[in-house]
């Protein structure tokens, strides 16, 4: 009876242990024929998820228009997407998986600076292309392979400086994240503002995460300066908060992430006057931008934000390249280097760092709106 | 100058509330369990997220809401003891393995947060941010007033509530002797869930406030914990109102602390002054006399 039973278990697992292989390989033929995939490294969860979900918005929009239109060369085109947080530690591990473990030799993102400053040596070890989305001036030596979409922190730095001593203000005070992007941003400004006879008064910073800046701001507060410039993520808008709780009344200069429509829902009119310099104004007056921002709007029901342009534009830079190379890298890098691709965001092309020359506006927010700014 | 010095004063006072209202809880359940229930910052968490859901999202009364908040609390810390830790406690498993599984507790409650509620920052928006009020030069929202009267009256409180109460008593007695208190006829299983749903009640309250003074993240229990473990030990372990004072120790230190240092050495400083208190007073504030004693 026992024996009988047991002979029928060992079929049964034959069976399904034949069914498994089958269906692996099976998935595997189609996948190595149909599919060409690529990943992308994106904060997906955590505070900053506004900007990763943004950001995936828009290149699942290029990917889906790309593989109507006969996606790579009959190949449909394949995004495995990885969760950093906006958090380096994390950024290396997706990087590891994506390389090692799914092979792919294309990646998109990060958005966090500190995460593509950290996974980038495996990228270049690895003679995979980065393809980011991230402001620290330290990507732009981070190697050959490494590419962005942002332009670096100096490009929007000085921008900002040269309006601000334009308008008469002298003295600044400083409060950044404590990580690549604050650091790169504020290391950027400091030199600029003085450069351009500025004075920097203030500097302090707040750990990635922290909610509580009334010491720094109460610092800051003493020392009375004209204007603050807050390179921040989404805690910005905590950190202007307090800052009106405190009553410190000056002018605000905020970093690119606070172009977000949670931060005017979260501060209401405490966002108005707020000044930041950014890579993008929506409502442009060419068709491929009211294209993509009326597609954007329909497939998600709510406007495009500033991210999300840059890496739809990058999506389909990488797409073009590939249709060219296939998935030999060293070609997809010469491509890139050579890239002259009319775009949302405009003509993109890159440096010989792998940095892009794109336009950066200096914007405000007027009755809630982000608007560009004129006197 | 001097406004400066007593605007981080108050600064300190505000985060030491803060870290006041977590350590509390966690002290309580301690001092009876005596083991580590680091899951209990993600009971606050969870419980801002549930004040959230019926205040912002059903539009519920804020007071209705606030008292269910405060309910839901105390039932999900008395839940996690039942199905959880007194399973454990029966096989005797010592207070790593109850540790271990209070780390667990603390991911699997973030992860349901983050499932039911989505990864972006929540904000409960009862009170509008507006400038603060001046005090003796110094500003201070209403709001954060009541946070630190709040866990001023928690201290005084569960001070009396430990000394003078029969169920206080009882759980002192657990907590000096789990042996001879059941020989008293005290029913330490008993004791243990009351310090949960008490310890919890807490957390619930705790919930409210920093839920309304700062915003919601899936993680952000794992962060109150960090700091509220932190003052917990310099109060010394167990001891509940020595826990609320070591809380605003904390606090003021740590902001008095980058009045001239860099303030990204904040969360240094803090570590700083828990291993200070770890070499030279790791009985905390105030376990002079209990020492003695012995």
């Amino acid at each position: 009876m026992m024996k009988k039973q047991n002979k029928i278990y060992l079929v049964i697992g034959i069976v399904v242990v034949v069914l498994i292989a089958a269906i692996v390989i099976f998935s595997n033929q189609q996948s190595e024929e149909e599919v060409i995939k690529i990943g992308a490294i994106l904060p997906l969860s955590g505070s900053n998820a506004v900007y990763g979900q943004e950001i995936q918005n828009a290149i699942e929009l290029a990917r889906e228009e790309i593989n109507s239109e006969g996606g790579i060369n009959g190949k449909v085109l394949k995004i495995i997407y990885e969760d950093d947080q906006a958090d380096p530690k994390m950024g290396t591990n997706s990087m590891q998986k994506l390389v090692n473990v799914e092979k792919v030799f294309v990646v998109l993102g990060s958005w966090a600076s500190g995460s593509v400053v950290a996974s980038a040596p495996i990228a270049e070890e690895n003679q995979v292309i980065v393809l980011a989305s991230a402001i620290s001036p330290l990507i732009t030596d981070a190697g050959d392979y490494i590419f962005r979409m942002q332009p670096s922190a100096i490009f929007y730095t000085s921008k900002s400086t040269e309006l601000l001593r334009k308008e008469g203000f002298s003295t600044a005070a400083i409060i950044y994240i404590n990580n690549e992007f604050g650091v790169g941003l504020k290391n950027a400004f400091i030199s600029d503002f003085e450069s351009r006879g500025g004075d920097i008064i203030s500097v302090e910073a707040y750990e990635q995460g922290a909610s509580d800046f009334r010491t720094q701001l109460t610092k800051i507060k003493d020392k009375n300066p004209e204007i603050v410039f807050i390179p921040g993520y989404q805690d910005t808008v905590d950190v202007i908060k307090q800052m009106k709780e405190l009553g410190i009344e000056c002018k605000i200069l905020a970093g690119p992430p606070f172009e977000s429509q949670s931060s005017i829902e979260k501060l209401g009119n405490m966002a108005d006057g707020v000044l930041y310099a950014y890579h993008f104004v929506a409502g442009k007056n060419d068709t491929k931008s009211q294209q993509y921002e009326q597609a954007y709007l329909e497939k998600y029901g709510v406007p495009t934000g500033g991210f999300a342009p840059l890496m739809y534009d990058g999506t389909y830079i990488i797409a073009n390249a590939l249709k060219k190379c296939g998935e030999e890298t060293s070609c997809i890098k010469k491509e890139l280097y050579s890239t002259e691709y009319n775009g949302v965001t405009g003509k993109v092309t890159f440096d010989e760092n792998g940095d892009p020359l794109i336009p950066i506006v200096i914007k405000t927010v007027k009755n809630g709106k982000f608007v560009p700014y004129n006197k | 100058m001097s406004s400066i010095a007593f605007q981080l004063l108050i600064n300190g006072l505000i985060a030491g509330a803060i870290y006041a209202l977590v350590a509390s809880g966690f002290s309580l359940i301690y001092s009876t369990n005596k083991f580590i229930h680091f899951a209990h910052g993600a009971v606050i968490a969870f419980s801002a997220y549930v004040l959230y859901f019926l205040f912002s999202i059903l539009g519920i009364n804020f007071g209705f809401s606030v008292v269910l908040a405060i309910i839901f609390a105390s039932l999900l810390g008395y839940l996690l003891d039942i199905a959880v830790y007194k399973q454990l406690r029966k096989k005797k498993t010592s207070s790593v393995i109850l540790l271990i599984a209070s780390v667990g507790l603390l991911i699997l409650l973030e992860s349901l947060i983050l499932l039911l509620f989505g990864a972006d920052v929540k904000t409960i928006g009862f009170i509008k941010g507006s400038k603060g009020m001046e005090f003796l030069g110094a500003i201070i929202t209403p709001l954060q007033i009541f946070i630190i009267i709040t866990s001023i009256i928690l201290l005084a409180g569960l001070f009396l509530f430990m000394k003078k109460t029969k169920l206080g008593k009882a759980m002192r007695a657990v907590s000096d002797n789990k042996d001879v208190a059941e020989i008293v006829g005290i029913s330490s299983e008993k004791i243990y869930s009351w310090s949960f749903i008490i310890g919890s009640a807490i957390a619930g309250i705790a919930a409210i406030l920093i839920g309304l003074e700062q915003n919601l993240e899936p993680t952000m229990g794992t962060n109150l914990m960090i700091k509220g473990f932190a003052a917990a030990i310099i109060g010394g372990i167990g001891s509940v109102h020595g826990a609320v004072l070591g809380a605003f120790l904390l606090g003021i230190v740590e902001n008095f602390g980058i009045w001239y240092l860099p303030s990204g050495y904040k969360d240094a400083i803090a570590f700083v002054l828990l291993f200070i208190f770890l070499l030279f007073r790791p009985q905390g504030i105030l376990r002079i006399k209990r020492r003695a004693e012995k």
